[in-house]
């Protein structure tokens, strides 16, 4: 018997050729890919010497920042600096020029949805550009004529990218005003990440802050409160906002709680935080309770040694580990009260941290020396 | 009845390169899109960074064995990421050389005392080392007991709840541990992510940092930047629109601790320690009824050496593949188990027929061809073409491997490219040989329970 099929055989010669062809055409694309890529380089390059021009002849200045760096996809981080776009009056007033709005919602509501990845990038960096820049050039006043167009922007886009920008530039305008539809976008967007938010957070100033934590409070926004939450502790003045989240603690999620703890700067705020949150067996909140007390110098008999030693006993070696070393940072002037303390753990984990603390300790401070000369002849 | 059962089998060979070949394409047109679909939703950043205090902070454990020629600069990588909270704790696993010393004197490392609480079982800490120079950083020092025991050590004294298991010997990108962690922050539920493994064969290092990326000047190294590509591309990311992910590289994964220590940690019993791994969270989500999300990050890069000796590569294709079927042999309730949902019923036969079995059939469809070709019952002609046709479909798997590369991630430059290309043609008349052979003698070990982990030989980084 042999195997001479010849259909099989004109079959499998069909396959080499096709197959061939195939290997040909993707080694060309590879190719065709990388000259392309090139290409694009070339033309960002352009692209941003073309708009350097125009921003540069409009204010007849040096661009502060030419080198980009090279992992940034943006080619307008010269142009998207605060600092240099709204640098005088007489330059905002030719940006203005430069940076029309009107037919900016017709040019925004061509990227759509699914259309905008077909499109062009190089297309939608300019209307970003263009609509950053006009949130720079009009930052801190309440123009109507511009928003009108910068919120139709966010309602005709569900995608993100020029969303965010008119979003970003409606906030720079009037945030007071606009605050609403700000936490409305940082909840309904699914896509922006912490980038995002961090971006947004960076312009609420503390006059929006308690607008909105009335609002919370006044529970308009209860079901999305943890992410409004969230995006606060990204702010500048989450300080002015941790005193309301720690009191109300059992409403907010984790992340936030340890935000708010590590928002405390003064002894006062600390040791009402330790009063509040003290019965939180949570490890995250302890760990950052932990470090927020030992900032302090506290009495060697206050109840807050008194919760240090209770966390020496924790199952989490971290925890134990990090109350020690709190431990012995706040009774660093008191080495016998220390060495009650590793006599008197009982739990032995915890009283091996103790020991690896007063050992770190040691090599700076001679008390801890002294404390741990004890420990070894004990 | 010879004539049926010699039909039969050819029909049975063909069959199999078909379905081997139609599987790998699937797999590559399903990781060419969610790969576009990656890059889209994690879109790079049109400004500036800023620094972010909502990261969760990550513990990178680092096992080291005889690696005194990468390890300062791999931990001075570590050390110059771009993640806001994180410790590196190095396991220094019994080494034979001077890892611990290259260490001490580099990073002014000074001894204190153990306080670990073992929730997980590894062989004996003999010292602990922290580091004058950066806080970050911690060493153990411990009795030889394997990877994953050294891996179990490192959770145990991880104290953030997330870990990032890496090889000493690897460089990570700046960015890659911001990248790697982002699927933890997207979803709840992701219990694991997996980053890219590529060659640092040939790239320059600049404190700790690649600053150049090349080519090696030996053939098998270079042959290894391809397969890497290959099997990185196809095999992770084409599993991911299934959610069937098996394997996470040891050589860089995050993970959540808490899983892990549900699970029991890293298996000591195996050579496939971080397939293993991933078997063991899919089958704790399994019989706990919660739903885990495994990820795969393509653009998260850990850079490492690989092995640039025919020993050592031996060494390490027989023990993937002893690691590969302990851990499908250990898992096999999973194997066609509708219960699973698409694991069971497309990636772990898959695993089992292809990448397992895979080289005794292939061996097997060789040799009987042959003889049938020598015999004469089989047209030579035809065979050729066979033969062509099985060259070229493996072409085409390494080829569109480099096409997503340049598609999307643009690492290599023309000249480079061109070679990677002619090494995706040549590779097939020889290394592909080679590494079947190397993957029998690797289920002979299996099955017969010989075999060691192998000495992997190191090289220093081409430093700037």
């Amino acid at each position: 018997m042999t195997f001479d099929n010849q259909e099989i055989m004109q079959f499998i010669k069909y396959a080499v050729i096709f197959i061939s062809i195939l290997v040909i055409l993707l080694i060309s694309s590879i190719f065709i890919i990388q000259y392309k890529n090139k290409r694009k380089e070339t033309y960002k390059l352009k692209y941003r010497n073309h708009y350097s021009k125009i921003i540069r002849s409009a204010l007849k200045g040096k661009i502060h920042k030419t080198e980009i760096p090279k992992n940034m996809v943006s080619e307008f981080l010269l142009l998207w600096n605060t600092e240099y776009n709204g640098q005088t009056d007489e330059g905002k007033l030719k940006l203005k020029e430069l940076f029309q709005v009107n037919g900016l919602v017709e040019m925004c509501s061509v990227y759509i949805g699914e259309e905008y990845l077909k499109k062009k990038v190089s297309n939608i960096h300019e209307l970003m550009l263009k609509i950053h820049t006009i949130g720079n050039i009009y930052e801190k006043n309440n123009n109507e004529d511009i928003l009108i167009p910068l919120k139709e922007v966010i309602r005709n886009n569900p995608y993100d990218l020029l969303a965010f920008e008119a979003t970003l530039a409606i906030a720079k305008i009037n945030l007071r005003e606009s605050f609403e539809l700000v936490l409305n976008e940082v909840i309904t967007r699914k896509f922006w990440g912490v980038t995002e938010h961090q971006y947004l957070a960076n312009i609420f100033d503390t006059n929006v802050i308690d607008l909105i934590e009335n609002e919370i409070n006044n529970s308009i926004h209860s079901k999305e409160e943890t992410k409004i939450i969230s995006f606060l502790s990204l702010t500048k003045y989450f300080k002015n906002y941790s005193h309301f989240i720690i009191y109300n603690y059992k409403k907010y999620n984790m992340e936030s709680v340890c935000e708010a703890i590590r928002a405390i700067k003064t002894k006062v705020e600390a040791i009402e935080a330790f009063n509040v949150l003290k019965g939180d067996s949570r490890w995250e909140v302890r760990v950052n309770l932990i470090n927020l007390l030992s900032n302090f110098k506290h009495s060697p008999e206050s109840k807050i040694i008194d919760y240090l030693i209770k966390c020496l006993e924790s199952k989490n070696w971290w925890l134990r580990n990090r109350a020690a070393t709190a431990i012995v940072k706040i009774l660093i002037n008191y080495p016998t009260k220390i060495q009650q303390i590793i006599d008197a753990v009982s739990d032995s984990y915890g009283k091996e941290a103790m020991i690896l603390a007063v050992n770190i300790n040691s090599n700076s401070n001679s008390n801890s020396k002294e404390i741990k000369e004890r420990s070894i002849n004990d | 009845m010879i004539d049926i059962f010699l039909t039969i089998l050819i029909y049975s060979f063909v069959g199999y390169f078909l379905v081997i070949n139609i599987g790998y394409i699937l797999l590559l047109i399903l990781s060419y899109f969610s790969i576009k679909k990656h890059l889209l939703l994690n879109k790079p950043l049109y400004w500036p960074k800023i620094s972010s205090k909502n990261e969760t902070p990550i513990s990178i454990i680092a096992p080291a064995y005889n690696e005194e020629y990468t390890i300062v600069e791999s931990i001075k990588s570590m050390l110059s990421l771009e993640y806001s909270e994180y410790e590196i704790v190095v396991v220094c696993d019994g080494s034979k050389d001077n890892t611990l010393g290259e260490l001490i004197n580099n990073f002014e490392l000074y001894e204190v005392a153990n306080t670990t609480r073992t929730i997980l079982n590894h062989k004996r800490i003999i010292a602990s080392y922290h580091s004058n120079i950066d806080k970050r950083l911690r060493v153990v020092l411990k009795e030889n007991g394997g990877k994953a025991d050294a891996l179990n050590c490192g959770i145990n004294l991880a104290r953030y709840p997330l870990f990032c298991a890496i090889d000493a010997d690897s460089l990570l990108s700046k960015d890659s541990l911001s990248k790697l962690s982002n699927p933890f922050m997207n979803d709840v539920n992701t219990v694991a992510s997996g980053g890219m493994v590529r060659i640092a064969n040939g790239c320059i290092v600049e404190n700790g940092d690649i600053v150049k990326i090349g080519m090696p000047k030996t053939m098998i190294e270079s042959i290894q930047i391809v397969e890497y590509l290959r099997a990185f591309f196809l095999g992770r990311m084409g599993w991911i629109p299934l959610d069937s992910l098996m394997i996470i590289s040891g050589a860089f994964g995050l993970f959540s601790k808490d899983a892990v220590l549900k699970c029991g940690g890293y298996n000591t019993a195996t050579v496939g320690e971080d397939m293993d791994l991933v078997l063991r969270l899919r089958n704790l989500g399994l019989e706990s009824k919660t739903e885990l999300s495994i990820k795969f990050v393509p653009d998260a890069v850990c850079w490492t050496q690989c092995p640039n000796d025919y020993k050592t590569l031996r060494n390490q294709r027989a023990r993937w593949q002893r690691g590969l079927l302990e851990c499908l042999w250990e898992y096999k309730h999973i194997f066609m188990n509708y219960k699973t949902g698409k694991l069971g019923v497309f990636a772990f036969p898959f695993f089992v027929f292809i990448e397992a079995l895979g080289p005794i059939i292939e061996a097997a469809g060789y040799t009987t061809v042959i003889i049938l070709a020598i015999m004469g019952i089989i047209n030579i002609e035809g065979l050729i073409y066979l033969y062509i046709l099985s060259i070229l479909l493996g072409m085409i798997l390494s080829i569109s491997s480099l096409y997503i590369e340049e598609q999307y991630f643009e690492h290599y430059n023309k000249t480079q490219i061109i070679r990677m290309v002619s090494i995706s043609l040549f590779e097939n008349f020889w290394f592909r040989y080679l590494h079947l052979y190397w993957r029998i003698k690797g289920t002979y070990q299996f099955f017969t329970k010989k075999g060691h982990w192998g000495e992997m030989k190191r090289t220093k980084f081409n430093n700037k």
